[in-house]
């Protein structure tokens, strides 16, 4: 399932559905990579609300989701994660 | 209530949903809170991508289980993968045959109450999981 990409302005939001593949978060780091280039977005938004499950390859894809697009000058924020995940996120690696 | 054996054959990324999705559903059948639902699940996932990473084809089973007074999940996931040269390595953290970070097992591990593996390098690869109702 494709997730979809809003553009507000100079921000983009990806809200995440219920049970993402591995495809589906690969496709998106990449289409969130090429909409920031070609809007020169500032930021994204990324709504992790409904998410069933963040495993560690959807943590790791985040953070490369962030990594890709700082280089490209942007910032990324991350919504909608449980204090549980925070404390998860934070603690490993 | 009764909740029989669920087996989900994991051949592709997609089959992966599958069976955390069946695992999130078996683990509120049994009574878990949404929270430990929730845990069964990633741990469900992290074992079913280690399968399509590593053997690219294996089975995930989901059972119900009771011990002498608690009631709870089991979760085992197999292989005939290339089996792991060393157990005590991939347990530990951040170690990663494949480029990734490597959180998989000890994540695994820490999502369940009991664990346990057996592995042999041509033999495949098993991992059993269970975690009990509070």
């Amino acid at each position: 399932m494709e997730v979809p990409i809003l553009k507000q302005g100079a921000f983009l939001i990806a809200t995440f559905q219920a049970a993402l593949s591995d495809a589906d978060l690969n496709q998106l780091r990449m289409g969130l990579v090429q909409q920031v280039v070609k809007f020169r977005s500032r930021a994204v938004i990324v709504d992790v609300t409904a998410m069933d499950v963040m495993d560690s390859f959807a943590s790791r894809t985040l953070r490369e989701i962030a990594h890709m697009i700082r280089l490209r000058g942007a910032e990324t924020v991350i919504v909608g994660s449980s204090r549980r995940l925070r404390l998860r996120w934070c603690s490993s690696d | 209530m009764s909740v029989g054996e669920i087996r989900v054959e994991i051949n592709s990324d997609q089959d992966i949903v599958i069976a955390r999705q069946k695992g999130r559903v078996m683990a509120g059948e049994l009574g878990f809170s949404s929270g430990d639902a929730t845990l069964i699940a990633t741990a469900i996932s992290e074992l079913a991508r280690n399968i399509v990473s590593y053997a690219r084809t294996g089975q995930i089973k989901l059972k119900g289980i009771h011990g002498s007074s608690r009631s709870g999940i089991l979760v085992i996931a197999s292989d005939d993968g290339p089996g792991i040269i060393d157990i005590r390595q991939a347990l530990r953290d951040g170690f990663s045959t494949s480029g990734s970070l490597g959180l998989g097992l000890p994540g695994v591990r820490r999502l369940m109450d009991e664990f346990e593996i057996n592995s042999q390098p041509g033999k495949g690869t098993m991992v059993a999981v269970k975690k009990w109702r509070q």
